[in-house]
């Protein structure tokens, strides 16, 4: 095929070199004509060299003005960068000062506070009348919850703002069911309610548990606070077990019980807030979505276990501490256990 | 259990002399009211510079310190350092436990500093234990002064 293709050429050339060789009478002719075809050559291709600057000129000028408008946009959005960055150091220093606004109101009034439930705390003790007794108890209670209150509110407030953490240590389980017992009693006690205070503690609990016993004990805290307060009568239970690894805290009350489809609600911020006006038994608003949350910064979980269509056999609010029996190799001795709170 | 109840039969003799130092008027009194309560001595101060200059005054002697932690001018954690920083091996060792209303304070973040940090609202119950457990330290190390 190629030999052919060769042969073909050949044949196609041939003419034309006869052409050539056979003009020899029209010479000027032809130089003529190569003069014209070479000015032309010379004109257009000062022409398309004229055409290709003028390209490239415009080229440029695009370009120019392409990086002019680049540079506007560069400036623009650094522009916009800067002011987005104004605007999140502004942020941040916001959030920092209400951070620090708050921290110092929860320290300028909670410790005042502490006073005065310290100074009730001793009248109480003094027994000087039964009635001067319990006047002091209210007031101790009063003070109490407004702490907790405040503590609530700072609670919030740093959970936004990633700025609470969790330290588990190993802890002194038997110290700290004693420390939660004399808490329900107490509360059971100043509720002055025809209610009991049970406890009910598992056999084979282990001695030292690997918790955070200052979150723990203040979600116990809330919740057997929460069970006295919703209890009219019967008892609020405490109840602790454990299930594989994990340690089990249960506060049961014999109260009006929660609806099933409000168990997931009860533990979102400000439930109570929402719906205070519609309902005569109101949630515990923000104390337990705090509780809630900061279970789940320790890797555990509070929930409200199923009653099985027992609505009137009141609520089990469970605390499961995942891993709490699963201590740490390298475990420090306990010197922690009894300073919760 | 038997730790706790051992130490309570223990200690039910020893009196602790304590050093308060808050700068608000009302947890001191009321600290000093409940070390009473508790049966045990107490003498308290508004400030971390008062507070250095009662543990420099010859013949003063505690075996423990209850600290606020938030306090104007010095912190208590500024003044748990200068204590430590005093060239008097009683005092580089005595009992400092830290008092606040952060519960984000644990000894462990300073135990050089602070042998536990009592959150705050203290309570009698809350003091009392950490009172034994000094009581019991101090007892088995045999650092107890007079």
């Amino acid at each position: 095929q190629r030999l052919l293709h060769g042969t073909q050429i050949r044949s196609v050339a041939q003419p034309h070199e006869r052409s050539i060789w056979g003009m020899q009478g029209r010479l000027p002719e032809l130089l003529a004509a190569c003069i014209a075809g070479a000015l032309g050559m010379a004109f257009s291709a000062i022409f398309f060299a004229g055409v290709q600057s003028s390209r490239a000129n415009r080229a440029e000028a695009k370009s120019a003005s392409m990086t002019r408008d680049l540079q506007a946009a560069n400036a623009s959005l650094s522009q916009q960068i800067d002011v987005q960055r104004k605007a999140e150091a502004a942020a941040l220093h916001a959030q920092a000062a209400s951070e620090r606004f708050l921290a110092t109101v929860s320290h300028e009034v909670r410790t005042p506070l502490n006073a005065i439930m310290g100074m009730f705390e001793l009248i109480a003790r003094a027994n000087v009348t039964p009635r001067v007794t319990r006047q002091a108890q209210a007031g101790r209670a009063a003070a109490l919850r407004l702490f907790a209150e405040l503590t609530n509110v700072l609670d919030a407030s740093r959970l936004d703002a990633g700025a609470i953490s969790v330290s588990k240590s190993t802890t002194n389980l038997p110290d700290l069911i004693r420390r939660w017992e004399d808490t329900l009693t107490a509360l059971v006690d100043s509720s002055h309610k025809p209610v009991t205070a049970r406890m009910e503690t598992a056999p084979t609990l282990p001695d030292h548990v690997w918790i955070d016993p200052e979150r723990v004990t203040k979600i116990i805290n809330n919740l057997l606070d929460n069970a006295v307060k919703f209890t009219a009568q019967g008892s609020v239970t405490l109840h602790i077990s454990t299930r594989k690894a994990d340690l089990v805290v249960r506060v049961k009350d014999t109260g009006l019980g929660i609806p099933k489809d409000r168990h997931d609600s009860l533990f979102q911020r400000f439930y109570q807030i929402e719906d205070a006006r519609t309902r005569s038994l109101d949630g515990a608003g923000l104390g337990l979505a705090i509780c809630a949350e900061i279970a789940d910064l320790m890797g555990s979980k509070l929930d409200i276990e199923p009653s099985g269509g027992t609505q009137a056999a009141g609520s089990v609010f469970r605390l499961t501490l995942t891993n709490a029996l699963v201590l740490p190799p390298t475990a420090r001795a306990p010197k922690r256990s009894g300073q919760t709170l | 259990m038997t730790d706790s109840d051992m130490t309570d039969h223990d200690v039910t003799d020893c009196v602790l002399h304590l050093l308060i130092v808050d700068d608000d008027p009302g947890m001191r009194f009321m600290m000093t009211e409940f070390a009473a309560a508790l049966g045990h001595q107490a003498h308290a101060v508004d400030s971390g510079h008062a507070c250095l200059a009662a543990l420099l005054t010859p013949g003063f002697s505690a075996d423990a310190l209850l600290m606020d932690i938030n306090m104007p001018g010095m912190s208590g954690i500024e003044l748990a350092r200068a204590i430590r920083g005093i060239a008097v091996p009683t005092l580089r060792n005595i009992p400092i436990v830290a008092v606040t209303a952060n519960t984000d304070l644990r000894a462990e973040d300073a135990p050089d500093l602070m042998m536990a940090v009592l959150h705050k609202p203290v309570d009698l119950m809350g003091l009392e234990q950490m009172l034994d457990m000094i009581v019991a330290m101090l007892g088995a190390t045999g650092l107890a002064q007079q």
